[in-house]
């Protein structure tokens, strides 16, 4: 059994006896992430936004009924991925995905930066923005599993799938990012 | 003896995991340490675990705080004016008044009888009287049995109403009691200085 205190159950215990300045202080706490993990689902910024408040409402209408049997944070994350689930699927036409590996790495390879550079730094950074172009059923993985540092079980069930699509989706992904670096070290002006 | 293809399906997970000197990658140790194909294709594996390790997050708009408390605070703000209570008050309140009329249309007149002198017990006894003039079974008028009909699904909506509000209570466990009690607090209050502002 988990011991450790919820760091937001005292904050979360005000917001439902009603204290509007709690509240607050839990939105500016756990906004970030909210944004973040429905900016790498929804791969669109005013969409995130919007999904980010309509989330909050959700948590607003919802806090008199939490009773605290899963951290606050999983609560949340659950709140946003089933609201992004279904935003997505309402705008199913917009979304770019690539299911097949082959497809999805020459995509990533395929993918410039106008900022090409060769040192460790820089290369850090051309992969961060390389992140950016993966599909979002892979950056939702990376967000909860190296941001939001969820463990491979976390994830696999607030994405309701098996542990081995999370992980398949991270190792794809890593991949990917691999081969993007090998494209670079091969024709490092390629992209330029 | 794994193939390279091999190797490099398992490295990302190899890689990822902190590269564990388990038995179970024993084999790809191997292979990695003869195979400079293999080693590169690591290399940069590590440089992509590091990468993703110290990618920085994404932030939204510093206005977004205040448009979801703008928005929420709207909905508070419908919220109290249209429902000061929510189901899970007014259900067990109306279930208990409908309760409470049933209950008092039972009454007898022996039944009241010890406690005849008191005033209150002269209104039960008036107001059972009122509604047993009307509500019995074994009338034969039409309106009479109209009113049994009535009376019937009056107490089938009070179960029901008492059933789901126990399950959601129970449900709900401890925290409930205390919860209502402040919410029927934070009516009141607001009532009140409604009341006031008037």
């Amino acid at each position: 059994m988990d011991s450790v205190k919820d760091p937001l159950s005292d904050l979360v215990a005000a917001c439902q006896n009603g204290d509007e300045t709690a509240f607050r202080k839990l939105v500016e706490e756990t906004q970030d992430d909210v944004y973040s993990l429905a900016y790498h689902m929804l791969d669109n910024i005013q969409e995130a936004e919007d999904m980010t408040q309509e989330v909050y409402l959700h948590v607003w209408r919802g806090l008199p009924g939490f009773r605290g049997d899963a951290k606050f944070s999983t609560w949340l994350y659950r709140i946003t991925i089933n609201a992004c689930l279904n935003r997505r699927r309402h705008f199913a036409r917009r979304l770019h995905v690539i299911d097949n590996e082959d497809a999805l790495e020459d995509s990533i390879a395929k993918h410039g930066d106008p900022a090409e550079a060769t040192m460790k730094e820089e290369q850090r950074a051309v992969l961060w923005k390389t992140v950016s172009y993966l599909p979002p059923k892979y950056r939702t993985v990376i967000d909860l599993f190296y941001q939001k540092q969820l463990s491979y079980k976390e994830i696999a069930e607030l994405l309701s799938v098996p542990l081995g699509t999370v992980k398949g989706h991270l190792n794809r992904a890593r991949k990917a990012l691999a081969k993007r670096l090998r494209h670079k070290e091969e024709a490092p002006s390629a992209f330029l | 003896m794994l193939s390279c293809k091999q190797v490099q399906d398992q490295l990302p997970q190899y890689v990822a995991d902190g590269e564990p000197m388990s038995p179970y990658y024993a084999a790809l140790r191997t292979h990695l340490y003869s195979c400079s194909a293999c080693q590169a294709y690591a290399h940069r594996l590590r440089s992509v675990e590091d990468a993703l390790r110290t990618c920085p997050p994404v932030h939204p708009s510093p206005l977004l705080t205040n448009r979801i408390l703008r928005t929420v605070g709207r909905e508070r703000a419908e919220a109290e004016e249209w429902q000061p209570l929510s189901w899970d008050v007014w259900v067990p309140i109306a279930t208990f008044i409908m309760a409470l009329i049933i209950a008092s249309a039972s009454l007898s007149q022996e039944m009241l009888a010890p406690v005849r002198d008191t005033r209150m017990a002269e209104m039960l006894a008036a107001w059972s009287h009122f509604l047993q003039s009307r509500s019995s079974l074994w009338g034969s008028t039409k309106r009479d049995l109209l009113w049994a009909v009535a009376r019937g699904i009056l107490a089938t909506i009070a179960g029901l109403g008492m059933g789901i509000t126990l399950a959601y209570w129970s449900e709900r466990g401890g925290a409930s009691l205390q919860d209502l009690e402040q919410r029927l607090t934070n009516t009141a209050e607001r009532l009140w200085e409604r009341t006031r502002h008037v």
